[in-house]
């Protein structure tokens, strides 16, 4: 029976008037034939007409006779959705300012919460955008170019194997060469991956075959940004410092393979690559019928004929993608729940504006009841209301959250951008998140409203005078709880937020150990296809010698690679010592290798022996604090010897400094630096066994690094007053603009270790601000409502000889209770929930007294000030008055 | 009698029980009223046309439109497959509370 009454409900909805103009007809068919009839009983035709239509009883009664007998009547009570929408806008008109706030509120609350699961969802939720992602395997070995093709001859294991590697292509622009992040893969990757060009078609073993590849295919944001749209982009000629590339195909949008910030794909050229291809990674693809332990079996079986070397070695494990690391997960998940912190509160306070709305219009409900409105038609329209305004601030949310997206992004680090398999955005199920939280959202903030509205009677209204004094202590209660809620929430949100504060202060308090004010790192990046390794050490060479003569140059230092706290060559090794001692080291040792002015240009003194000298043979070590204790304790370490495990060049401390701080300080245990000693290699002259890549002489502590198609360098440069680095800039580009150059400002670099951190802070302060200042409007809107509903009690204590200071201590005390329980309960949460914040945090504990009481003592005291304003007007009141409106 | 004192559920009973014979339009349904009742029951439009569509949103009956006997259009309101299972029941059970009230009736 439900069927047919929802589908003929429907049908009503769907088409009002096609339901109206049906009943029309139909009565004024009956009309006519009851007409006939009078006639053929012998009336006159007029006579028939009036008596029909007086016995007819009125069109519109009947009309509105039968819409009460139909499905959904008791529902709604009222003809068509589109009337209760016009009634729900027009309550939502008489809300005002409230409405705005109301809707703003929720809006921005859903918006922030979507951002927060689109991130989440991007980077943590690892979603596969391959199909079958299972098959997708890591192909582990050493591989030559005979190996891979061996490999890719395989076809009982795989159905695909491909290979890439990073690079970088240098775009012509009209002022300087953009570099961009390049993958040079084989043809078949896309294939392999289940994913081809949108665009154009993919590569073929004719791209790669070709001495030197001159096509490329593009992702879709790089083809509209050149070319204006991605169908356009296919055939055109990208011009690049090196050799023109005519682009064959584009990617769809999102494709993110290998990384996220790749936009050019290459056809691999074997010519250019170093025998035993540096950084490059193989995906296969597994057929469908073969098990991993299978295809690991047969590829261990030909071993033999697949690498013909004897210690060859083919490992297959399954392929991972985008996996976050734990810290990143518990910021991520510590963001999601703050956005879901801030929805709750917004929710609260909406409930309560909405409630107090309710409780306003009590008379309005009344009278409607009184009128015969049923209880079901008050409730549906409190709920159409509520319906009403969610959809607005779903709709504003939508668009708060697809700006926010790309704010976000262009926020974001790198390192978290492109982390992911999958790009941040609004997508269709960060969509239905919002729609879903915004339906969340509608339920808690038209409950209050729903409840109040199906409450309401007739007689309890109509009795009391006025609307004030017909405010219920039901509708207090719950605005008692709502507000207690929303202080709760808030001092957990402000506890969260000065925790991250206070760790993000830590960690850029933190001594670098170095004197890092005035110094810039010039970071070169040389594409290996235009400089050869002569010219790369060359154009690093004239680049410092031109620096050096710049005026503001105090002092110039260079790095083999990353300098300092970047990255460098770290390890956990098994320390040897010359007296045949073996120390294994818990921390890691970081080891840059610098030239001799290096320790002037950083400040660093040493407090044992010396620092290198230009005269020192590349032997020589510097060694920190830290290592020295942890290798010799207290023994003098100048002179003694040590390598990084076997095979390791030996290589005397000469000098101790003090410790440094490296990325690898930031969390966890301390980390250990060592500074071998970096000669730079003279122009001009060849050096041999060297590993292709890297530019200059490999260190000689541990083996060089393998090395990528691109090379880089660092500069580090003392300057006499900050505000000269801009020039640097130019001055690097006037000797080669074939190069990539960046200058950053060391203390830059050290706070950008911390750029997610801050992030974090920036986020849930913001939040947590928020989630104040409606706490704060919370406390400020129930007390005035309790003064309200107490004036006649208040009156008549005052004429029983209350004071305004009495009366003003006892609104006081009521409200202080209410902050106090809200915010004991914010505190307990907050320190619950400490414990999953505690990774996150440095130089502070989760249940920092300092923080916990500043947060207590501040939201206690704004939401005093908020109550201000009631106690004052409760201590005015003049009992004459009140009691002559009784 | 007035539609008032119809007991409610009554009229539907009734209609439904006429169009099971034939499909009838509103204004057949209510002579026919008349008719079986001798005048006693006076259903007005006011409760007829409710009642029509009552049924019609429940499933018991389907309206369409023919022409009558003269020759002008109406709305035919025939009975469904689930609009006799209804009438089944609801006569079953008017016959027990009739059974059953005039029981009392001569007993007491």
């Amino acid at each position: 029976m439900w069927w047919p009454r929802c589908r003929a409900l429907v049908r009503r909805l769907l088409h009002p008037r096609a339901a109206e103009r049906a009943l029309d007809a139909e009565v004024h068919a009956y009309l006519e034939q009851d007409i006939e009839a009078r006639r053929r009983a012998g009336m006159s035709a007029e006579e028939a007409r009036r008596t029909a239509l007086l016995d007819l009883g009125g069109l519109d009664q009947l009309k509105a006779c039968v819409k009460d007998s139909q499905a959904g009547a008791r529902l709604y009570g009222f003809p068509n959705l589109g009337h209760d929408v016009r009634w729900a806008i027009r309550g939502i008109r008489g809300r005002g300012w409230s409405g705005v706030l109301s809707v703003t509120l929720m809006a921005i609350a859903i918006a922030a919460s979507t951002l927060a699961f689109s991130a989440t969802d991007a980077l943590l939720l690892s979603r596969v955008p391959y199909p079958e992602p299972d098959r997708l395997v890591t192909v582990r070995s050493m591989v030559q170019q005979s190996a891979f093709e061996n490999l890719r001859r395989q076809t009982d294991v795989f159905s695909g194997v491909s290979a890439h590697q990073p690079a970088l292509t240098f775009l012509t622009t009209a002022t300087e060469p953009e570099p961009v992040d390049t993958a040079y893969v084989t043809p078949g990757l896309f294939e392999t991956l289940g994913i081809l060009p949108r665009w154009g078609r993919p590569f073929v073993d004719a791209d790669r075959l070709s001495v030197s590849p001159t096509v490329a295919i593009v992702d879709a944001g790089l083809a509209r940004e050149r070319f204006g749209s991605p169908a356009a982009a296919v055939g055109k000629v990208l011009a690049t410092s090196d050799r023109p590339l005519t682009v064959i195909g584009v990617m769809p949008p999102g494709f993110r393979y290998p990384a996220g910030a790749v936009r050019i794909w290459r056809a691999l050229d074997f010519e250019q690559l170093h025998p035993t291809f540096p950084n490059m990674t193989m995906i296969g693809r597994l057929e469908p019928s073969i098990s991993l332990e299978n295809a690991s079996a047969r590829l261990t079986a030909r071993l033999p004929e697949l690498v013909r070397k004897d210690s060859g070695k083919v490992d297959i494990i399954p392929r991972t993608f985008g996996q976050s690391s734990e810290e990143r997960a518990t910021m991520l998940r510590v963001l999601l729940a703050a956005a879901l912190c801030l929805v709750l509160a917004a929710c609260a306070n909406v409930a309560s504006l909405e409630l107090a709305g309710g409780i306003r219009r009590a008379g309005v409900l009344s009278i409607r009841m009184a009128l015969g409105a049923s209880r079901g038609s008050l409730i549906w329209v409190a709920m159409m209301e509520g319906a009403c305004l969610a959809a607005l601030a779903i709709a504003l949310a939508a668009g708060l959250a697809s700006v926010g997206a790309s704010m976000l992004v262009s926020f974001l680090p790198d390192t978290i951008v492109f982390a992911g398999v999958n790009p941040i955005d609004v997508d269709w199920r960060a969509l239905t998140f919002l729609i879903g939280i915004g339906a969340g959202v509608w339920l808690f903030a038209s409950l209050p409203a729903v409840v109040y509205a199906s409450r309401s009677n007739v007689l309890g209204v109509l009795k009391s005078q006025g609307p004030r004094a017909s405010v219920s202590r039901a509708g207090a209660w719950v605005r008692r709880v709502v507000t207690l809620t929303e202080v709760a929430l808030a001092v957990m949100l402000l506890v969260g937020g000065l925790l991250y504060l206070r760790t993000y202060a830590a960690l850029l308090n933190v001594e670098t150990g170095m004197d890092t004010d005035n110094v810039v790192s010039l970071r070169m990046t040389m594409p290996l296809e235009t400089f050869s390794d002569s010219g790369r050490a060359d154009l690093v060479n004239r680049i410092e010698a031109r620096l050096t003569a710049f005026p503001a140059v105090v002092s110039a230092s260079r790095v083999l690679g990353t300098a300092p706290p970047g990255n460098a060559y770290t390890m956990r090794p098994v320390v040897e010592l010359e007296d045949g001692r073996t120390a294994r080291e818990e921390a890691s040792i970081t080891v840059y290798s610098v030239t001799p002015s290096f320790f002037t240009t950083m400040g660093l003194a040493p407090i044992r022996g010396r620092v290198f000298d230009s005269a020192d043979p590349g032997s020589l070590v510097v060694i920190t604090d830290t290592l020295w204790r942890f290798l010799w304790a207290d023994a003098d370490p100048i002179g003694r010897s040590f390598r990084l495990g076997q095979g390791m060049p030996w290589t005397t401390v000469v000098g101790v400094v003090p410790h440094v701080r490296t990325n690898r300080d930031d969390r966890g245990g301390p980390n250990a630096t060592a500074f071998s000693y970096f000669q730079a290699p003279r122009s001009g002259t060849s050096q041999p066994a060297r590993p292709r890549g890297e530019e200059g002489e490999p260190t000689p502590l541990v083996n060089a690094p393998t090395g990528t198609l691109f090379s880089s360098s660092s500069i580090l440069l003392r300057l006499s007053d900050l505000s000269f680095a801009g020039e640097l800039l130019g001055v690097a580009r006037s000797v080669d603009s074939r190069a990539r150059y960046t200058v950053e400002p060391l203390d830059a670099t050290y706070a950008l270790r911390h750029a997610e951190t801050r992030m974090a802070t920036s986020i849930v302060t913001a939040f947590a601000g928020i989630a104040f200042l409606i706490a704060i409007a919370g406390v400020f809107g129930v007390m005035t409502v309790v003064v309200n509903s107490r004036t006649r009690e208040i009156g008549i204590r005052m004429a029983l000889g209350a004071g305004a200071q009495e009366v003003r201590r006892m609104v006081f005390g009521s409200s202080l209770r209410l902050i106090l329980a809200g915010v004991a309960i914010g505190l307990a949460t907050a320190v619950g929930a400490s414990r999953y914040i505690e990774s996150q945090l440095f130089g502070v504990t989760p249940t920092d007294p300092l923080t916990l009481g500043v947060v207590s003592a501040v939201v206690t005291m704004a939401a005093m000030l908020a109550t201000w304003h009631p106690a004052t007007r409760a201590a005015r009141v003049d009992p004459a008055e009140t009691l002559r409106v009784e | 009698v007035q539609p008032k004192g119809l007991l409610q559920g009554t009229l539907d009973l009734l209609i439904l029980r006429i169009i099971a014979r034939e499909p009838m339009h509103g204004w057949g349904i209510m002579q026919r009223l008349r008719v079986l009742t001798d005048g006693l029951f006076q259903v007005t439009p006011g409760s007829l046309f409710p009642a029509l569509q009552r049924l019609e949103d429940n499933g018991w009956a389907a309206g369409s439109w023919n022409a009558t006997e003269h020759n002008r259009r109406a709305k035919y309101y025939a009975i469904t497959r689930s609009g006799r299972k209804q009438l089944a029941r609801e006569e079953a059970s008017w016959k027990a509370i009739t059974v059953a009230v005039s029981k009392v009736l001569e007993g007491a």
